[in-house]
């Protein structure tokens, strides 16, 4: 091939042309975007890559078409009596000095629109067909390359998809795609490059490879997030902590309240992991007052409030924790504190630990306790680590709304057992990182319990997408 | 010691060992992120694996390569190839001494020397374990490798831990077995090992035999109970065979029976002699040296072909910052010099107006149904609608129309809208086409809010656009909507209209 496939991409004034590019590259700095007419001025270019770093096209970014009505005169006043055909006039009318005054900025446009493979026209979906729009449509086909209409903001709720479908192919543009920049949706993105790719056949190498190495790199991604959650979990699963029996009660809140720290530290790491890996800053979410920057998610881990927005249910995180030889005491705030409740299971559980069986019964018998992290905050965190990797998923790189923790949509981890690796992990506390002194990462069956796990994830999120 | 490691590196068998060891950098350090549970933030080494490009594969061996960790692990890993060679080294010495000690053994104080039994303690062993090798070889592909190899590597890898102290080669010593895992790596390496000593015994014993051989006189006898002398003689034969090809003499039939216990004489010295050192050379040191040089070639081309699993999710996490999806190319068209417009003072309230109100709708979204909006006490006349180009020139040709001039002109503008440069170019027209003021009216903040718009900014952005074009008045107004303060504001202001005109 000889040259980059290059697609400029236009529209009217705050449609979302720098969105789409934002959301189409994963990178949410780039540009300026603001509900502000003719945010962008400039034409500026971003080059979409191959996971091997191969570029594969260029997208360019323009200023807002404003003034179509007044654009469409001056190409009429251009053609005089001569009869030239549709790019001959344009071009004229790009030399003539109204483009560099006072459609300096549609002159852009066209200017890239000559020089491109191809157009996509960004369409705030919202917005009535109006008589400007045609006419844009209009000057745009003037240029003589293949135009992609993209509705935006087809998932608002004021979407006028139907409408613009039926309009669009009055106007002969039979092609259409629907993609939301603010709501991602990876079928979407496949579909307008399988769109590009029936309007530009000598490209269709680049953009069959393009379109593979995005799936790729979707299935990548969703593993990977999976993954974390799974490592979350096992680590915060076998989090065990030995308190002496006999501390003061302040003293003793104070200890609780250290091993918290851990446990929502632990989470932090995750919630910071997940941002990275789907390509968002955490620190450009900072502004926007993220409810789950330093430590909390507006609501705490272990604040029985939190429980019930997920809608679980305190008594049957009880049952399942009394099993594991402890009780639920929502006064020790939310956490498992096994006071002397050496029931069967748990001499199963101390068996499970580093800390040699003698030395723990002898413990035991010295009034010891351990401090886990009980059932109902496990599920928790699994609820809320699932929201926010759907919010993830779905979100684009060029949303601007405060990302939130996420409804609980998830059933069926909201009352059925806990993932069965999970509960292995209660009675494993060589599987935790936040046991530091006896971690063994190395372990074959703690690998094969994240990667159980990791696959019950990854089903209830394509369960979930399969809803959808 | 530069020749020293070079010698080192060979010693790890393999002369590829540049991307295999890279490889084990990246390995090593994926267990230690893995292990840390969180990536290690180097900034530095990530644009540097970016910068140097390369598939996904090549710029996270880059990125190890260049972390700190990565590069501790690279020293760790030399200290253990040193250590390694270094065992190997001694594991060969030990295994010629084996062999010397097996001719020794042999070739003891007496003076006769039994033929089949000398073979025996020389080869026996040797060719069972190669027979071994190659049907362990053919049949289980996956494990084999020599048990003895095998047993060197674990050995040196158990002695590599303990001698090197750095806490790091724990982890680089995990990396690594597997890594060996990995297309047949670890089994050419043991291969070639097991290979390796038994040529290194065999040698052993070669010279041993030479020396012994040399020095001292042996009478070769051979005996049998069990089998028939043709037997024997068969088997003399077919020892001999590669040497006899090659025109080394060999003991013939006459001399072979002449041979066995009991008969009278020692025959053949020097042939039986030969015989021995042939045997040991053609069925002891000459195919294990072959077969250590082609384990060796499988190694180099088993390392040649070793790529890091990047499916791994310790791999696939750094996907996003090694690899970008995109890449800016920068501005192309810089955006224009800002044109300071002149600077309107912003106007107030007007004066109510007398004279007729004329009504032009530009891009509002109700239907024709609710075109012209009724108001309760206000009387305007609706020129029409703006929308397109045809509807814009019938507008302003009808407003030049009119004979009389009106009292104001009046622009509904709908606030789903953002303010374009063509609503001020319209604006600007109007202003030019008429004496009369021109206000603008901005309606529909419902459909704004609907879809949730900031409606104040909105408002903002059409008095700024209004100013531009110098629109006499902005206000804001649900028209459908006769409590609204706008609206209120509106029939004060036009109240009167229409009645003096």
């Amino acid at each position: 091939m000889s040259a980059m496939l290059k697609v400029v991409v236009v529209g009217h004034t705050n449609t979302g042309k720098t969105s789409l590019l934002r959301t189409l590259s994963r990178d949410e700095r780039f540009g300026e975007v603001s509900d502000e007419p003719a945010t962008t001025r400039q034409v500026e270019g971003i080059q979409l890559l191959l996971s091997d770093g191969e570029p594969v096209m260029v997208l360019l970014d323009t200023p807002g078409l404003e003034d179509p009505d007044g654009v469409l005169d001056a190409l009429d006043r251009h053609a005089g009596t001569e009869r030239f055909d549709m790019p001959e006039r344009v071009r004229r009318f790009l030399d003539s000095p109204e483009a560099t005054t006072h459609y300096e900025q549609e002159a852009k446009v066209l200017r890239q629109m000559l020089e491109s493979d191809s157009a996509i026209y960004v369409i705030d979906c919202r917005e009535p067909v109006l008589g400007k729009y045609r006419e844009e449509l209009t000057i745009l086909t003037y240029c003589a390359i293949p135009v992609l209409p993209v509705l935006n903001f087809v998932a608002s709720p004021a979407s006028r998809e139907g409408e613009w479908r039926e309009q669009l192919a009055r106007l002969n543009l039979h092609a259409v795609v629907a993609f939301d920049t603010v709501v991602f949706d990876e079928a979407g993105e496949r579909r307008l490059y399988e769109k590009l790719r029936t309007l530009l056949d000598a490209f269709d190498g680049s953009l069959r490879r393009l379109i593979e190495d995005r799936r790729q790199q979707g299935e990548w991604l969703r593993r990977a997030a999976a993954e974390y959650l799974a490592e979350l979990l096992i680590d915060t699963a076998g989090c065990l902590r030995v308190i002496p029996g006999d501390l003061e009660p302040k003293k003793l809140r104070e200890m609780i309240l250290r091993n918290q720290d851990a446990v929502r530290q632990r989470e932090q790491r995750s919630v910071d992991a997940l941002l990275r890996l789907f390509r968002f800053s955490s620190r450009h979410y900072e502004h926007q007052h993220l409810p789950l920057v330093n430590g909390s998610w507006g609501m705490d881990l272990f604040n029985p409030d939190a429980l019930k927005h997920y809608g679980i249910r305190m008594g049957g995180g009880a049952a399942a924790g009394a099993a594991a030889g402890a009780a639920v005491d929502a006064a020790t705030l939310g956490v498992t504190l096994g006071v002397g409740t050496l029931t069967g299971t748990a001499i199963g559980a101390l068996l499970g630990t580093s800390i040699p069986l003698r030395q723990r019964i002898w413990g035991r018998l010295h009034g010891f306790s351990e401090w886990r992290v009980s059932d109902d905050t496990l599920r928790l965190l699994l609820l809320r680590q699932m929201a926010l990797i759907r919010a993830l998923m779905q979100r684009g790189h060029a949303a601007q709304a405060p990302l939130a923790g996420g409804e609980a949509t998830e059933a069926r981890w909201t009352r059925e057992p806990l993932p069965a690796p999970v509960r292995e992990a209660r009675l494993k506390p060589r599987w935790s990182r936040l046991n530091a002194e006896i971690f063994d990462p190395a372990r074959s069956d703690r690998q094969v319990a994240v990667q159980r796990l990791t696959e019950e994830i990854l089903a209830a999120l394509a369960e979930e997408e399969g809803r959808r | 010691m530069p020749t020293l490691r070079q010698t080192a590196d060979f010693a790890f068998v393999t002369t590829a060992i540049t991307p295999v060891r890279q490889r084990l950098v990246a390995e090593a350090l994926r267990l230690e992120e893995d292990r840390l549970g969180r990536i290690l933030d180097d900034p530095v080494a990530d644009a540097r694996a970016r910068e140097a490009g390369g598939d996904f594969e090549q710029r996270v061996v880059r990125r190890a390569a260049e972390t700190a960790s990565g590069k501790r692990f690279a020293a760790t890993l030399d200290g253990l190839v040193q250590i390694r060679f270094w065992l190997v080294l001694l594991a060969l010495g030990l295994a010629l001494l084996a062999g010397l000690g097996a001719a020794a053994a042999v070739f003891g104080q007496d003076a006769t020397v039994n033929i089949g039994w000398a073979l025996a303690a020389l080869l026996g062993l040797q060719l069972l374990m190669l027979l071994l090798w190659v049907g362990f070889t053919l049949y289980r592909p996956r494990g084999g490798g020599g048990a003895l190899g095998r047993a060197a590597l674990a050995a040196a890898h158990a002695l590599g831990r303990r001698l090197s102290r750095r806490p790091d080669s724990a982890v680089v010593l995990s990396a690594s077995v597997g890594l060996l895992r990995q297309g047949g790596l670890g089994r050419w390496i043991a291969s070639a090992l097991t290979h390796g000593l038994w040529a290194a015994f065999c040698l052993g014993a070669l010279v041993g035999s030479v020396f012994a051989l040399s020095v001292r006189q042996y009478e070769f006898v051979w005996g049998t109970t069990l089998l028939t002398e043709e037997s024997f003689v068969a088997m003399v034969g077919m020892l001999g065979a590669p040497a006899q090809w090659l025109g080394w003499p060999v003991p013939d039939e006459q001399v072979v029976r002449a041979s066995r216990i009991g008969l009278e004489g020692a025959v053949g010295r020097e042939l039986w002699s030969g015989l021995l050192l042939a045997s040991l050379l053609f069925y002891g040191l000459l195919p294990r040296t072959l077969l250590a040089g082609i384990s060796l070639l499988l190694v180099r081309r088993a390392a040649g072909k070793l790529r890091l699993d990047t499916s791994l999710p310790g791999y696939a996490r750094l996907s996003e910052r090694l690899s970008p999806r995109a890449r800016s190319i920068g501005v192309l068209d810089p955006r224009p010099v800002e044109q300071q417009g002149p600077d309107r003072p912003p106007r107030g309230r007007p004066a109510p107006v007398t004279g007729v109100a004329l009504l032009i709708g530009l891009e509002l979204e109700r239907g024709t149904g609710d075109w012209p909006p009724r108001v309760a006490g206000v009387d305007w006349i609706p020129l029409g609608r703006a929308d397109d180009r045809s509807q814009r020139r019938d507008v302003l040709s009808a407003l030049r129309a009119r004979s009389e001039p009106p009292g104001v002109v009046l622009v509904v503008c709908s606030l789903a809208r953002t303010p374009d440069r063509g609503a001020e170019r319209f604006f600007s027209t109007l202003r030019e086409q008429t004496h009369a003021p021109v206000w603008a009216v901005l309606d529909e903040g419902r459909q704004l809010a609907a879809r949730g718009g900031a409606r104040a900014l909105r408002v903002r952005q059409w008095q700024q656009a209004g100013t531009r074009a110098g629109v006499d008045y902005v206000l804001e107004a649900e028209l459908d909507d006769a409590g609204h303060p706008g609206t209120r504001e509106l029939v004060e202001l036009l109240g009167h209209a229409g009645e003096s005109g």
